[in-house]
């Protein structure tokens, strides 16, 4: 019996929402878009708007950067990161995500974090939070531009932390 | 029926990456089931990426034909992008599992470009190349042959030397055309390990390949400020900011490439030089 692949889709496409038994794959409970950032009041400031919540594109869709561009980054990071003694066996990649709005503002800011072989773990509190708050410092986001026209945009920073320290800083 | 899977393999393993795939090869092999998975995942292909129900379109793909490693790539991209890198992983390996001749090269490439892992880069060219040859192919953004972009590994673990060698013998192999950044990359490694004389040879190569980005002349401003040729640093220096300021510089949809330069780079040359 041939059946049409439309119905094929559908079937599968309303199976695929229900993941397996304990077989929950990173990443399968869909938001609208993946890496979108809804807004939680324990964790977010109150007065972050974004300018149009509807449509919040990645910083690669759009102009975007930082003033000063990456070296600012890096010597921001230089001057005001400091290496506390428990950090010394922390080893992996953090990463913050969150969003800058068309007025240049960042919220949302959210925290993933991965060992040296891309699963999951928990750096030292004081680490993450050092990482966070002085991500959440940063002053010179510009605001997001396309053909003169002003967005918001999600943005993150990958920081590979080697012992306790920063030794790259990406995108 | 293996006759018919070894072809439909042999035509899988030469599908470049996002290249669409002919899915008629699941027809002639009789396999009715991937062929509705591989329209599923065509139609997927043309919806916004990362949407939820581009998601959900791959899903269905991997739920028919759990052996279609396109679509576990493809599923993984938009967590790459958005820097959700455990996610991005989990879906690639699917992928590696399944086709590592077709994906060992993407894998490596990406775990260079967007988290500078040269050691796990580096790892995955070295096993696509003891599965692929001659030719183990270029980066996703077409830049590189994967042999210069293992050179790039190689600088960022610190084995500046076993980089140059590594560019220059790919250089000379032959039948290869030289990429855009190849002589560029040669030419700051040259700079770098204190060959500066070499290094203004390789870099007017590079500008005889291609003449329009500032790097090439502000690392020939450099090398000449190192041999003491004055007016040529100045020179160079001066074209280097013209075209920065002109937006012609290095740069890349994603990342910040290597060996890219900065305006302050250029403003901080013309203050001490």
């Amino acid at each position: 019996m041939r059946i049409p692949w439309i119905i094929l889709i559908f079937m599968t496409l309303f199976s695929a929402c229900k993941p397996a038994k304990n077989t929950r794959a990173p990443g399968s409970n869909y938001p609208n878009n993946v890496g979108d950032i809804n807004t939680d009041p324990m964790l977010d400031d109150s007065t972050f708007r974004a300018c149009r919540e509807s449509n919040i594109p990645q910083y690669y869709s759009v102009q975007s950067g930082f003033e000063g561009e990456k070296p600012a980054i890096i010597r921001y990071f230089k001057q005001n990161f400091k290496k506390e003694k428990t950090f010394a066996q922390e080893n992996g990649y953090l990463t913050i995500r969150f969003v800058v709005n068309c007025n240049g503002q960042t919220g949302r800011f959210r925290i993933m974090e991965m060992n040296p072989d891309y699963q999951p773990k928990k750096f030292h509190d004081a680490l993450s939070a050092q990482l966070l708050r002085l991500t959440k410092q940063m002053s010179g986001w510009l605001p997001g531009k396309n053909e003169n026209i002003p967005y918001d945009y999600y943005q993150y920073l990958t920081f590979t932390i080697v012992q306790g320290e920063i030794t790259q800083i990406t995108p | 029926m293996k006759i018919r899977y070894l072809t439909l393999l042999f035509f899988l393993q030469i599908q470049p990456i996002h290249a669409q795939i002919n899915c008629n090869v699941y027809k002639w092999a009789g396999d009715t089931v991937c062929f509705r998975a591989c329209q599923i995942y065509e139609t997927a292909n043309h919806t916004r990426q990362g949407s939820r129900f581009s998601q959900m379109l791959y899903d269905s793909v991997i739920a028919i034909c759990p052996f279609f490693d396109m679509a576990y790539m493809e599923k993984a991209v938009p967590y790459l992008k958005r820097g959700d890198f455990v996610s991005w992983r989990f879906w690639m390996d699917k992928a590696v599992a399944i086709n590592p001749k077709e994906h060992l090269g993407y894998r490596g490439w990406c775990r260079y470009q967007f988290l500078r892992d040269y050691a796990g880069a580096l790892a995955d060219i070295e096993a696509l190349e003891k599965i692929k040859q001659p030719n183990i192919g270029y980066s996703v953004n077409g830049d590189y042959h994967l042999v210069i972009a293992k050179a790039l590994f190689y600088k960022g673990l610190g084995q500046k030397e076993k980089a140059i060698q590594t560019i220059e013998t790919q250089l000379s192999t032959s039948g290869y055309e030289p990429g855009y950044y190849d002589y560029l990359h040669l030419a700051v490694l040259k700079i770098e390990t204190g060959k500066p004389g070499e290094a203004i040879l390789v870099l007017e190569k590079q500008r005889s390949l291609s003449a329009d980005f500032a790097e090439t002349y502000y690392y020939l401003a450099l090398a000449y400020k190192q041999t003491d040729q004055r007016p040529q640093m100045l020179e160079n220096l001066a074209l280097a900011k013209k075209l920065y300021e002109a937006g012609r510089h290095r740069k890349d949809t994603y990342d910040n490439p290597e060996d890219r330069i900065y305006r302050e780079d250029i403003d901080e040359a013309q203050a001490e030089w």
